[in-house]
C-alpha cells in the first residue's frame, strides 16, 4: 500500500511563503443498493486526492489534485496563485508543533466484510420492511469508506489518519389516497459494519412514522404555537443558528459582526446551544484535528440566550483576535477547508415534554425534518405533525413547513424539554459546494411561540 | 447467456475559483479532478466501479468482480452512430488569466460600491472552469468532447438583527462575452434600492410572477416526475399521462443539448446516446419521461439521452439542460398587468416537501411586493405552497425575454419569467 507520508514535501520546498499545508488522501468505498427485493447497483470506488494551500503576503493560492506524485508541481501552481491575490491582509495565529496518529474505530473493519455478507444485511432490510402491509416500496443503502490521510503543515503539524465511516438508509414509500409518501431511517457514523446491523433496531419505529403519514391530512398555514422535536430542534439548531455562527460569514462585515458580537443577549434564556466534536467519537461530526491540524473541542455558541462563542478556522479566529475552535473542515482534499459545525447542540431543559404541551395547551407538535435551509430566515419543511388541543395530541397533519427569522424565534423559546436526543443522519450539511460533509446535531424539544407555518 | 458488455466514462475538470470576501481579494484556487466510472454486465448481471488511479482494462476488471453480485439488467449499450457537433469550448475562456478574472471582480465591487456605498461587504467568485469527458463502449464507440464555463457570482448583504438584506446575480456562458459584469451590477444596484424597506403580507391567494431563477425551483416536481427510474418503478404521477395535457398551453419545455450558451450541452449523453433536442411538455402535454437506456427497456421506451454520470457509478436519467419555450408578452408589460401580487426571485427550501407527488412548499428568498404593476417592497417571512400540477395549470403568462437559470441538481436552464394566477401565500 501507497504510504501516504512518503510524498509530504519538505519545509524547504516553500521559501517564501507566510504559512503552508499539505494533505494527501486515499479512499476506498463500496456502496450497495437493493431495491423491492433486488440488488439495484453495487459500486466500488477508489479516489486518490491532494492539495496544497499557500498563505503568501496575505493572499491564499490553493492547489488540488489526484496524483501524489505531483506535489511539488502544485506547491507551484498554489505559489503562482497566492502571489497573484497580492497584498491581501489575511493570516492565521501561531500553532505549534505536534505528531499525531489518529486511528479508526470500528468494531469490523469493512475490508475484513465479504461484499455478499454487506448485500445480504441490506436485502434483508429490504425484506423487513415490505413485510408491512402499507409499504409498496422498499429502498436500502449500505456505504463503507475508509480513508487515509497525511497532513503536514509550516508549523509542522505531522497528522496520518484512517477514518472508517459506516452509512445506511432503509426508506419505506407507502400511499394514501394515491399520493405516495416516505420515510427512511438512516445514520452515518464513524464506525464499522457493525453500524449497519444496529440499524435493524430503528426500522419498527420508521414503519409507524410511515404510519403516520399514511393518516395525516395536510396542514393549514398560519401562526401556531409549536413544539419542535429534537430531531427538528437539531436542525434549527444546526441550519439556523450554527451558520451564522460561522465566523466567514461576518469577519470582514463589521454591521453583521455587531449583529453576532460576543455577549449580546441573542435569545431567550431558555436557549443554549453547543458545538461539540468531542461528544461521542462515533457521531460524524466528531474530530480530533479539525482539516488544518487544530484539535477539535467544545464551544458553547449560546448560554441561556446570551452570545458566548463563534466557530472559527486559523484565519477567522486571528482576525477576530479570537481562541481557535477546530472548526476548519473539507469535503475532501478537494476543496480547503472552510468554518463548519461539527455536533450542534441544544442543550436540555428542565421539564418533561408532557409538562410542555399541557402549559402550551393549543398548538402544533412538530415530528423531525425533511430539510430545508438555513441562515436568518429558514424554511423547514417538516415530515409530520399533531395537532395539540387541551394540551393533548390530537389529529395528525403533514404538508407544512416551519419558518421564520433566526432572532426573533430564539427569543420566542419558551422552553426546552429534558429530554435530550442527537443524530447522525446519513444526509450531511452542505456549504456552497462542499456537500454532504458528516454533522451531527439534536437536542431536547422545544417550544417556539407564534411560529409561521407554511402549509395550504 | 448475454455477451458480456461494458462502457467507460471519464471527466476531468479543471476549475479555478477566484474569490473576493467584503471587497477584499482573498483567495485563487485551482482545482484538477478526474474520475473514471465503468459498467460492465456479464452474464445478464451489472457491476460497477469508480476510480481515478486505474486504467480500462483495470476498471473492466474491477467491475467485472461486482457483476456477479449485480443487478439483473437487460441494457443494449449503443453502437457507433452519427453525433452532432456542439461547439461549446472557447479558447478564449480557457486562456483567461487570472489577473483577468480578478479585473472583471473589482469591477463589479467597484460598481455596486459606486451605486450603494462603500459600507457594505460585496461578494464576487468568479469559476472559470475546463471540463472534458469521454465514453467508450464495447461496441465500438469513443466519443470525446470539451467544454468552458464561466460563471460570476455577486452578493451584496445588509446585515441588521432580524433582517438582512441580500440581493445577489449569477451570469455563466461559455464564453468571456457571454457575460456581462455591468449588466450585475446594474441589477444588484438597483434591486438593493428597491429592497430598502420590507414588508410580510398577509396570507392569501395571490398571483405570483417567478423570475427565471426561481422557476426551476418550481418545476423541481415535474423533474422527479419525469424521472424513468420512478416511471420504471411506477411512483410518479405521470407514468399514465404520456399525450395528456398536465400543465396551461402555455407551457413547453425541452431537453436542449445543442443551446449553445450552456456548458452542459453534448453531443452524446454519459452513456452514448446520441443527443437531440426533445420536447417534455409541449404546449401543457406531456411528451416525453427521462430515462437511462436501462430505464427506456425496462418499460418498452425508446433511449432519451439526457443521462448523466457521478462518481457513484450507476447512470441516472436527466436532461441535457432544462429549456422552457418563451412567450409573447414582454416581461414588462406582465408586470403592470399586476393589480397585486409578489414576484419570486429565488426560492428557499425546494424539492423538500413531497416532490414525487407534485407538492411544493418554499420560503421567499428573495421577492417583492407588486402594487399597481409595479415592484414596491422587499417580502420577508412569506411562503408558497401548491401542487404543481394545480399550479402550472394556471399559468396567466410566460414572457417573451428569457434568462440564463439553473435547476437544484446543477443542471443549467434557460428560463422565462412565468405568471401563476392565485397561489396560495402565507405570511407572518
Amino acid at each position: 500500500m501507497d504510504n501516504l507520508k512518503d510524498h509530504l514535501p519538505d519545509p524547504g520546498d516553500f521559501p517564501q511563503a507566510d504559512s503552508w499545508e499539505v494533505r494527501l488522501e486515499a479512499e476506498a468505498q463500496t456502496t450497495v443498493r437493493v431495491k423491492d427485493g433486488a440488488v439495484e447497483a453495487v459500486n466500488r470506488r477508489d479516489t486518490n486526492r491532494g492539495n496544497v494551500r499557500i498563505l503568501y503576503r496575505g493572499g491564499w493560492g490553493f492547489s488540488s489534485f489526484n496524483d501524489h506524485g505531483a506535489v511539488r508541481e502544485h506547491i507551484g501552481r498554489a505559489s503562482d496563485f497566492a502571489r497573484s491575490v497580492g497584498g491581501g491582509d489575511a493570516r492565521v495565529g501561531e500553532l505549534g508543533p505536534a505528531e499525531a496518529s489518529v486511528p479508526a474505530r470500528y468494531e469490523r473493519h469493512p475490508d475484513d466484510v465479504p461484499l455478499a455478507e454487506k448485500i445480504d444485511a441490506a436485502r434483508s432490510y429490504d425484506e423487513l420492511v415490505r413485510q408491512h402491509p402499507r409499504v409498496d416500496s422498499a429502498e436500502v443503502t449500505y456505504e463503507d469508506t475508509v480513508t487515509r490521510s497525511a497532513f503536514l503543515n509550516a508549523e509542522g503539524r505531522l497528522i496520518e489518519a484512517e477514518q472508517v465511516l459506516s452509512r445506511g438508509i432503509v426508506r419505506a414509500t407507502g400511499k394514501a389516497n394515491g399520493v405516495p409518501e416516505s420515510h427512511a431511517a438512516s445514520y452515518r457514523y464513524r464506525a464499522g459494519f457493525e453500524a449497519f446491523l444496529e440499524l435493524e433496531k430503528e426500522i419498527p419505529e420508521m414503519l409507524e412514522g410511515l404510519e403516520e403519514q399514511l393518516a395525516a391530512e395536510d396542514a393549514r398555514g398560519g401562526t401556531y404555537d409549536v413544539i419542535a422535536n429534537p430531531k427538528l430542534a437539531g436542525v434549527f439548531a444546526h441550519e439556523a443558528f450554527g451558520h451564522t455562527s460561522e465566523a466567514d460569514h461576518f469577519y470582514r462585515d463589521p454591521k453583521q459582526a455587531e449583529v453576532m458580537r460576543l455577549g449580546r443577549t441573542l435569545g431567550s434564556p431558555a436557549i443554549s446551544i453547543v458545538d461539540d466534536p468531542t461528544l461521542d467519537p462515533k457521531q460524524a461530526g466528531s474530530l480530533v484535528y479539525d482539516d488544518e491540524g487544530v484539535e477539535g473541542e467544545r464551544t458553547v455558541l449560546l448560554q441561556d440566550g446570551v452570545l458566548t462563542g463563534h466557530l472559527h478556522d486559523r484565519m477567522t479566529a486571528a482576525m477576530l483576535g479570537e481562541e481557535l475552535t477546530g472548526n476548519a473542515r473539507a469535503l475532501n482534499a478537494a476543496f480547503p477547508p472552510i468554518v463548519r459545525m461539527t455536533n450542534t447542540l441544544i442543550e436540555a431543559g428542565e421539564a418533561p415534554l408532557e409538562e410542555l404541551l399541557r402549559e402550551m395547551g393549543t398548538g402544533l407538535l412538530v415530528l423531525d425534518s425533511r430539510g430545508g435551509s438555513g441562515g436568518e430566515d429558514f424554511t423547514f419543511s417538516a415530515r409530520v405533525g399533531y395537532l395539540v388541543e387541551d394540551g393533548k395530541r390530537t389529529k395528525p397533519v403533514k404538508n407544512f413547513t416551519l419558518n421564520g427569522n433566526l432572532f426573533k424565534t430564539l427569543m420566542n423559546i419558551e422552553a426546552c424539554s429534558n429530554e435530550q436526543e442527537w443524530f447522525s443522519t446519513a444526509g450531511g450539511c452542505g456549504r456552497g459546494e462542499q456537500f454532504p460533509l458528516g454533522v451531527s446535531f439534536g437536542g431536547p424539544y422545544v417550544w417556539i411561540r407564534g411560529a409561521l407555518i407554511g402549509g395550504r | 447467456m448475454a455477451e458480456s458488455q461494458f462502457d467507460i466514462f471519464r471527466m476531468t475538470t479543471d476549475e479555478v475559483p477566484v474569490n473576493f470576501e467584503a471587497g477584499v481579494l482573498t483567495e485563487i484556487q485551482g482545482r484538477t479532478n478526474s474520475f473514471a466510472t465503468c459498467r460492465v454486465v456479464e452474464g445478464g448481471k451489472a457491476g460497477y466501479c469508480t476510480s481515478n488511479t486505474l486504467d480500462d482494462d483495470g476498471l473492466v476488471a474491477r467491475a467485472a468482480e461486482t457483476a456477479p453480485y449485480g443487478k439483473e439488467v437487460d441494457v443494449d449499450l449503443p453502437g457507433p452512430a452519427e453525433v452532432a457537433a456542439v461547439d461549446v469550448f472557447s479558447q478564449a475562456t480557457a486562456d483567461l488569466t487570472t489577473e483577468q478574472l480578478a479585473d472583471w471582480g473589482r469591477r463589479i465591487i467597484d460598481g455596486v460600491r459606486k451605486g450603494i456605498g462603500k459600507d457594505l461587504p460585496v461578494g464576487v467568485r468568479l469559476d472559470k472552469s475546463v471540463q472534458r469527458f469521454s465514453i467508450r463502449n464495447s461496441r465500438g464507440i469513443s466519443y470525446e468532447q470539451a467544454a468552458t464555463g464561466l460563471t460570476v457570482m455577486a452578493d451584496v448583504a445588509d446585515a441588521r438583527e432580524g433582517d438582512i438584506h441580500e440581493v445577489f446575480d449569477v451570469e455563466y456562458s461559455c464564453e468571456p462575452g457571454g457575460v456581462q459584469p455591468d449588466r450585475m451590477v446594474r441589477y444588484i444596484v438597483d434591486y438593493y434600492e428597491l429592497g430598502r424597506e420590507a414588508t410580510s403580507v398577509a396570507t392569501a391567494a395571490m398571483p405570483v410572477l417567478i423570475h427565471p431563477f426561481a422557476v426551476p425551483q418550481f418545476l423541481l416536481p415535474l423533474l422527479a416526475g419525469l424521472d424513468g427510474e420512478s416511471i420504471k418503478d411506477g411512483t410518479s404521477p405521470l407514468k399514465d399521462k404520456m399525450g395528456e395535457r398536465i400543465f396551461e398551453e402555455r407551457v413547453t419545455v425541452f431537453d436542449d443539448p445543442f443551446w449553445t450558451g450552456s456548458p452542459g450541452s453534448a453531443p452524446f449523453d454519459a452513456e452514448g446516446v446520441a443527443a437531440r433536442r426533445r420536447p417534455l411538455v409541449e404546449r401543457g402535454v406531456l411528451t416525453s419521461f427521462n430515462h437511462t437506456l436501462e430505464t427506456a427497456k425496462a418499460v418498452g421506451h425508446e433511449p432519451t439521452g439526457g443521462a448523466g454520470r457521478g462518481a457513484d457509478g450507476k447512470p441516472k436519467p436527466g436532461v441535457f439542460n432544462l429549456v422552457m419555450e418563451a412567450g409573447d408578452a414582454p416581461y414588462e408589460e406582465i408586470l403592470s398587468s399586476i393589480d397585486r401580487g409578489l414576484f419570486l426571485r429565488y426560492m428557499s427550501g425546494s424539492g423538500h416537501a413531497n416532490n414525487l407527488a407534485g407538492e411544493f412548499s418554499m420560503g421567499v428568498y428573495s421577492g417583492f411586493l407588486i402594487e399597481g404593476g409595479r415592484l414596491t417592497k422587499r417580502v420577508k417571512n412569506v411562503m408558497v405552497a401548491g401542487n404543481v400540477y394545480d399550479a402550472f395549470e394556471r399559468v396567466a403568462a410566460v414572457s417573451a425575454d428569457r434568462v440564463n437559470s439553473w435547476t437544484d441538481d446543477n443542471r443549467f436552464a434557460l428560463m422565462p419569467y412565468v405568471l401563476l394566477d392565485d397561489v396560495s401565500v402565507a405570511g407572518a
